[in-house]
């Protein structure tokens, strides 16, 4: 075993395309609401639809 | 002089708050989390507890209550406020205060009773203590671990910010034995044990913890 990392993990489904505006919103609630910058760091990535 | 007492759900320490505000002279108002009024009081205590059960983290949903809207301006203006333990992490969560409230060093929760070190007496909430002046009350958190990057925690010491802290023992591994801190103004302070829990000896360890309430009264009434 190299690395093992436990973290929170939060799945966001969105109607539509994810354009700037989107984005933007999504970057705005992982950083003010569901991570605390002070403890916290976070990554946002983008996943296909699963259920298409 | 009228002291507001916000309930969450999930507050747990509301009553007790209310109380010690009666016990010090002054009357209390219930507050409702989701009325974004203060009704016109003169100070605030965010109380004890687990608000919306601290999903997510302590004090984060509760932050974005209606009452905190009005609450947080007013205390950017000069409003009084008292944060104990959760009400401590809301004024964090809040960014009324800096720093966050992680879990305790010991991954356990902690429930004794605790020696501070008034450090710092010039806040509307300790003017009654003396500098240095030791209390014992009651300290009950899983999550009290005061954590802050060093530039932060250097300037809230720099400052005479930190207002309390754990003597003996350290109960949750908080940076610099940090109990509590104030903002700059001191109107705001925000404080992990549980000064409600310590104002007669009928159902506390001692009355020490009356301070904080007869402080803030005589600010008010001094202003």
């Amino acid at each position: 075993v190299t690395n093992v990392r436990q973290g929170k993990q939060f799945v966001i489904d969105i109607d539509g395309e994810l354009d700037g505006e989107r984005a933007a919103l999504l970057e705005q609630l992982a950083g003010e609401l569901l991570s605390n910058p002070v403890i916290e760091d976070f990554v946002l990535t983008v996943a296909q639809d699963q259920d298409a | 002089m009228r002291v507001g007492v916000v309930t969450f759900p999930g507050s747990l320490d509301d009553r007790d708050a209310a109380r010690a505000v009666r016990a010090a002279g002054a009357e209390a108002v219930a507050l409702w989390h989701g009325d974004a009024d203060l009704h016109a009081v003169d100070a605030v205590v965010l109380p004890g507890g687990f608000s919306y059960g601290d999903y997510l983290r302590c004090g984060a949903i509760a932050r974005f209550a209606p009452v905190m809207g009005p609450l947080v301006a007013a205390a950017d203006g000069g409003l009084p406020v008292l944060g104990i333990c959760n009400g401590f992490q809301v004024l964090c969560e809040s960014h009324l205060l800096p720093g966050a409230l992680t879990r305790n060093g010991s991954r356990h929760f902690v429930c004794r009773d605790q020696r501070l070190r008034i450090e710092d007496t010039t806040s509307v909430w300790t003017r009654d203590y003396t500098p240095g002046q030791e209390i014992v009350v009651p300290v009950k958190n899983g999550e009290g671990n005061y954590v802050a990057d060093e530039s932060t925690l250097d300037r809230l010491e720099g400052e005479g910010r930190v207002i309390a802290r754990y003597v003996d023992v350290n109960p949750n591994g908080s940076r610099r034995d940090i109990a509590g801190v104030r903002n700059e103004r001191g109107n705001v302070v925000g404080l992990m044990p549980h000064p409600e829990h310590a104002i007669d000896l009928l159902t506390g360890p001692t009355d020490e913890g009356l301070g904080f309430f007869t402080s803030v009264l005589n600010a008010v009434v001094a202003a």
